[in-house]
Protein backbone atom coordinates (compact mmCIF):
# COMPACT_ATOMS: atom_id res chain seq x y z
CA UNK A 1 0.00 0.00 0.00
CA UNK A 2 1.19 3.47 -0.89
CA UNK A 3 -0.53 6.61 0.34
CA UNK A 4 0.94 10.09 0.13
CA UNK A 5 -0.71 13.42 0.80
CA UNK A 6 -0.35 17.10 1.53
CA UNK A 7 -2.41 18.13 4.55
CA UNK A 8 -3.42 21.45 6.12
CA UNK A 9 -4.16 20.26 9.64
CA UNK A 10 -2.12 18.50 12.33
CA UNK A 11 -0.59 15.15 11.38
CA UNK A 12 -1.83 12.24 13.50
CA UNK A 13 1.20 9.94 13.70
CA UNK A 14 -0.49 7.18 15.80
CA UNK A 15 -3.26 7.02 13.20
CA UNK A 16 -0.64 6.60 10.43
CA UNK A 17 1.08 3.83 12.40
CA UNK A 18 -2.23 2.12 12.87
CA UNK A 19 -3.04 2.48 9.16
CA UNK A 20 0.30 0.85 8.31
CA UNK A 21 -0.98 -2.32 9.94
CA UNK A 22 1.67 -3.18 12.49
CA UNK A 23 0.05 -6.54 13.16
CA UNK A 24 0.72 -7.75 9.65
CA UNK A 25 4.31 -6.51 9.61
CA UNK A 26 7.37 -7.44 11.62
CA UNK A 27 8.93 -4.03 11.02
CA UNK A 28 7.37 -0.60 11.22
CA UNK A 29 9.69 2.38 10.73
CA UNK A 30 8.44 5.86 11.54
CA UNK A 31 10.01 9.26 10.88
CA UNK A 32 8.60 12.55 12.11
CA UNK A 33 10.08 15.87 11.07
CA UNK A 34 9.31 18.61 13.57
CA UNK A 35 9.73 22.38 13.67
CA UNK A 36 12.92 23.10 15.57
CA UNK A 37 13.12 26.03 17.95
CA UNK A 38 16.45 27.21 16.58
CA UNK A 39 17.86 27.18 13.08
CA UNK A 40 21.25 28.53 12.12
CA UNK A 41 21.53 30.11 15.56
CA UNK A 42 18.33 32.13 15.30
CA UNK A 43 15.29 31.66 17.53
CA UNK A 44 12.38 30.46 15.43
CA UNK A 45 8.76 31.17 16.42
CA UNK A 46 7.17 29.20 13.59
CA UNK A 47 7.49 28.03 10.01
CA UNK A 48 5.26 28.68 7.05
CA UNK A 49 5.21 25.82 4.53
CA UNK A 50 3.99 26.37 0.98
CA UNK A 51 4.08 24.19 -2.13
CA UNK A 52 3.55 23.91 -5.85
CA UNK A 53 0.77 21.61 -4.81
CA UNK A 54 0.00 19.49 -7.90
CA UNK A 55 3.68 18.81 -8.55
CA UNK A 56 4.48 18.25 -4.86
CA UNK A 57 1.66 15.71 -4.61
CA UNK A 58 2.85 13.99 -7.81
CA UNK A 59 6.51 13.90 -6.69
CA UNK A 60 5.58 12.45 -3.29
CA UNK A 61 3.71 9.66 -5.05
CA UNK A 62 6.56 9.02 -7.48
CA UNK A 63 9.11 8.95 -4.65
CA UNK A 64 7.07 6.40 -2.69
CA UNK A 65 6.62 4.28 -5.82
CA UNK A 66 10.35 4.36 -6.56
CA UNK A 67 11.32 3.45 -2.98
CA UNK A 68 8.86 0.58 -2.96
CA UNK A 69 10.19 -0.71 -6.27
CA UNK A 70 13.84 -0.31 -5.22
CA UNK A 71 13.55 -2.00 -1.83
CA UNK A 72 10.37 -4.02 -2.01
CA UNK A 73 8.88 -2.39 1.07
CA UNK A 74 5.24 -3.35 1.49
CA UNK A 75 3.65 -0.18 2.85
CA UNK A 76 4.73 3.47 2.55
CA UNK A 77 2.65 6.29 4.01
CA UNK A 78 3.69 9.94 3.74
CA UNK A 79 1.95 13.08 4.99
CA UNK A 80 3.46 16.54 4.59
CA UNK A 81 1.79 19.48 6.25
CA UNK A 82 1.40 22.95 4.68
CA UNK A 83 0.53 26.28 6.31
CA UNK A 84 1.86 27.87 9.46
CA UNK A 85 3.33 25.51 12.07
CA UNK A 86 4.48 26.24 15.60
CA UNK A 87 7.71 25.03 17.16
CA UNK A 88 7.48 21.32 17.99
CA UNK A 89 4.68 20.51 15.55
CA UNK A 90 5.11 17.68 13.04
CA UNK A 91 5.74 18.95 9.49
CA UNK A 92 6.21 15.57 7.84
CA UNK A 93 5.50 12.00 8.87
CA UNK A 94 6.62 8.89 7.02
CA UNK A 95 5.73 5.34 7.99
CA UNK A 96 7.21 2.34 6.19
CA UNK A 97 6.09 -1.17 7.08
CA UNK A 98 7.25 -4.54 5.86
CA UNK A 99 7.53 -8.08 7.18
CA UNK A 100 11.30 -7.46 7.49
CA UNK A 101 13.32 -4.54 8.76
CA UNK A 102 15.92 -4.18 5.99
CA UNK A 103 13.56 -3.14 3.19
CA UNK A 104 11.65 -0.88 5.59
CA UNK A 105 14.76 0.94 6.84
CA UNK A 106 16.22 1.36 3.35
CA UNK A 107 12.97 2.57 1.84
CA UNK A 108 12.56 5.07 4.69
CA UNK A 109 15.96 6.61 4.04
CA UNK A 110 15.30 6.88 0.32
CA UNK A 111 11.90 8.52 0.83
CA UNK A 112 13.09 11.24 3.21
CA UNK A 113 16.25 12.00 1.21
CA UNK A 114 14.37 12.25 -2.09
CA UNK A 115 11.62 14.30 -0.45
CA UNK A 116 14.19 16.85 0.67
CA UNK A 117 15.84 16.86 -2.73
CA UNK A 118 12.93 17.22 -5.12
CA UNK A 119 9.48 17.85 -3.66
CA UNK A 120 8.58 21.48 -4.42
CA UNK A 121 7.81 22.60 -0.89
CA UNK A 122 9.28 25.75 0.65
CA UNK A 123 9.46 27.06 4.15
CA UNK A 124 9.69 30.57 5.43
CA UNK A 125 10.96 30.81 8.95
CA UNK A 126 9.45 33.38 11.26
CA UNK A 127 11.93 34.53 13.88
CA UNK A 128 11.23 35.78 17.38
CA UNK A 129 12.58 39.20 16.37
CA UNK A 130 9.68 39.57 13.89
CA UNK A 131 11.67 39.00 10.69
CA UNK A 132 11.07 36.12 8.28
CA UNK A 133 13.12 34.47 5.60
CA UNK A 134 12.84 31.75 2.94
CA UNK A 135 15.03 28.80 3.84
CA UNK A 136 17.52 27.96 1.09
CA UNK A 137 19.30 24.69 1.92
CA UNK A 138 21.80 25.27 -0.90
CA UNK A 139 23.06 28.41 0.82
CA UNK A 140 23.95 27.32 4.32
CA UNK A 141 25.66 30.02 6.32
CA UNK A 142 27.21 27.58 8.79
CA UNK A 143 27.38 29.23 12.18
CA UNK A 144 29.15 26.71 14.32
CA UNK A 145 27.36 23.67 13.00
CA UNK A 146 29.59 20.70 12.38
CA UNK A 147 28.30 19.88 8.91
CA UNK A 148 26.37 21.65 6.19
CA UNK A 149 23.67 19.04 6.54
CA UNK A 150 23.00 19.82 10.15
CA UNK A 151 22.59 23.50 9.31
CA UNK A 152 19.83 22.88 6.82
CA UNK A 153 18.21 19.91 8.50
CA UNK A 154 15.01 21.07 10.11
CA UNK A 155 13.69 17.69 11.06
CA UNK A 156 14.57 15.34 13.82
CA UNK A 157 14.32 11.62 13.61
CA UNK A 158 11.87 10.00 15.97
CA UNK A 159 12.25 6.25 15.62
CA UNK A 160 9.05 4.71 16.86
CA UNK A 161 9.26 1.39 15.19
CA UNK A 162 9.42 -2.18 16.21
CA UNK A 163 11.76 -4.48 14.41
CA UNK A 164 11.24 -8.01 15.40
CA UNK A 165 12.09 -9.65 12.12
CA UNK B 1 2.37 41.23 -5.41
CA UNK B 2 0.87 41.07 -8.88
CA UNK B 3 -0.86 37.88 -9.89
CA UNK B 4 0.55 37.90 -13.39
CA UNK B 5 3.13 39.81 -15.37
CA UNK B 6 3.73 39.81 -19.11
CA UNK B 7 7.39 39.85 -20.03
CA UNK B 8 7.24 40.83 -23.66
CA UNK B 9 10.92 40.98 -24.45
CA UNK B 10 12.63 38.60 -26.81
CA UNK B 11 10.02 39.26 -29.48
CA UNK B 12 11.15 38.40 -32.98
CA UNK B 13 10.05 40.79 -35.75
CA UNK B 14 9.53 37.82 -38.04
CA UNK B 15 7.57 35.85 -35.49
CA UNK B 16 4.13 34.60 -36.48
CA UNK B 17 1.26 37.00 -35.89
CA UNK B 18 -0.20 34.72 -33.24
CA UNK B 19 1.97 34.90 -30.13
CA UNK B 20 3.03 31.57 -28.72
CA UNK B 21 3.30 31.93 -24.98
CA UNK B 22 3.76 29.82 -21.87
CA UNK B 23 2.86 30.64 -18.29
CA UNK B 24 5.78 30.44 -15.87
CA UNK B 25 4.54 29.86 -12.32
CA UNK B 26 6.74 31.50 -9.69
CA UNK B 27 7.05 30.24 -6.13
CA UNK B 28 8.52 31.38 -2.82
CA UNK B 29 11.75 33.35 -3.32
CA UNK B 30 11.26 33.38 -7.10
CA UNK B 31 7.86 35.07 -6.76
CA UNK B 32 9.36 37.56 -4.36
CA UNK B 33 12.26 38.36 -6.72
CA UNK B 34 10.07 39.11 -9.75
CA UNK B 35 7.16 40.57 -7.76
CA UNK B 36 4.55 38.30 -9.33
CA UNK B 37 3.15 34.81 -8.93
CA UNK B 38 3.22 34.15 -12.65
CA UNK B 39 4.86 35.60 -15.74
CA UNK B 40 4.08 34.98 -19.38
CA UNK B 41 6.93 34.34 -21.78
CA UNK B 42 6.88 34.06 -25.55
CA UNK B 43 8.30 30.88 -26.97
CA UNK B 44 9.48 29.92 -30.44
CA UNK B 45 10.09 26.59 -32.13
CA UNK B 46 13.56 26.30 -30.59
CA UNK B 47 12.82 27.49 -27.04
CA UNK B 48 14.43 25.50 -24.24
CA UNK B 49 14.33 25.51 -20.45
CA UNK B 50 17.80 27.10 -20.28
CA UNK B 51 16.73 29.90 -22.60
CA UNK B 52 13.62 30.63 -20.53
CA UNK B 53 15.71 30.74 -17.37
CA UNK B 54 18.09 33.25 -18.97
CA UNK B 55 15.16 35.47 -19.88
CA UNK B 56 13.75 35.26 -16.35
CA UNK B 57 17.13 36.29 -14.99
CA UNK B 58 17.25 39.24 -17.42
CA UNK B 59 13.78 40.47 -16.34
CA UNK B 60 13.41 43.25 -13.75
CA UNK B 61 14.22 41.67 -10.37
CA UNK B 62 15.77 38.65 -12.09
CA UNK B 63 19.13 39.27 -10.47
CA UNK B 64 17.50 38.38 -7.13
CA UNK B 65 16.41 34.91 -8.31
CA UNK B 66 18.08 32.17 -6.26
CA UNK B 67 21.18 30.63 -7.82
CA UNK B 68 19.84 27.12 -7.26
CA UNK B 69 16.66 27.79 -9.26
CA UNK B 70 15.33 24.82 -11.27
CA UNK B 71 12.63 24.86 -13.90
CA UNK B 72 9.94 22.21 -14.15
CA UNK B 73 7.90 21.54 -17.28
CA UNK B 74 4.47 20.01 -16.86
CA UNK B 75 5.21 19.27 -13.20
CA UNK B 76 8.48 17.42 -13.73
CA UNK B 77 12.09 18.50 -13.39
CA UNK B 78 13.76 18.36 -16.80
CA UNK B 79 17.20 19.01 -18.29
CA UNK B 80 18.11 22.51 -19.47
CA UNK B 81 17.98 21.38 -23.09
CA UNK B 82 14.35 20.29 -22.74
CA UNK B 83 12.15 22.06 -25.33
CA UNK B 84 9.33 24.33 -24.21
CA UNK B 85 6.27 24.77 -26.38
CA UNK B 86 3.02 26.70 -26.18
CA UNK B 87 0.65 24.77 -23.97
CA UNK B 88 3.35 23.67 -21.55
CA UNK B 89 3.16 24.64 -17.89
CA UNK B 90 6.52 25.90 -16.70
CA UNK B 91 7.37 26.51 -13.06
CA UNK B 92 10.36 28.27 -11.51
CA UNK B 93 11.34 26.22 -8.48
CA UNK B 94 13.70 27.79 -5.91
CA UNK B 95 15.77 25.37 -3.79
CA UNK B 96 13.21 23.17 -2.07
CA UNK B 97 13.03 22.93 1.71
CA UNK B 98 10.41 20.33 2.56
CA UNK B 99 10.64 17.96 5.47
Amino acid sequence: MIRTSLVRGPIDVPRLLSAAGAARHGAVVSFSGTVREQNDGRAVSGIEYSAYEPMAAAELGRIADEARLAHGADTILVEHRLGILQVGEVSVAIVVADPHRAPALRAMEQVIEELKRRVPIWKREHYLDGTREWVDPTRSTSSGASTATSVVESSSAAPAGTATS
Amino acid sequence: MRTSLDIGFGRDENAPAVRQVVPVLLFAAAAEALGAEQVTLEVGSSSTVDELEQRLRAAPGGDALPRGLRLAVNQRFVAGTHPVRAGDEVAAIPPVAGG
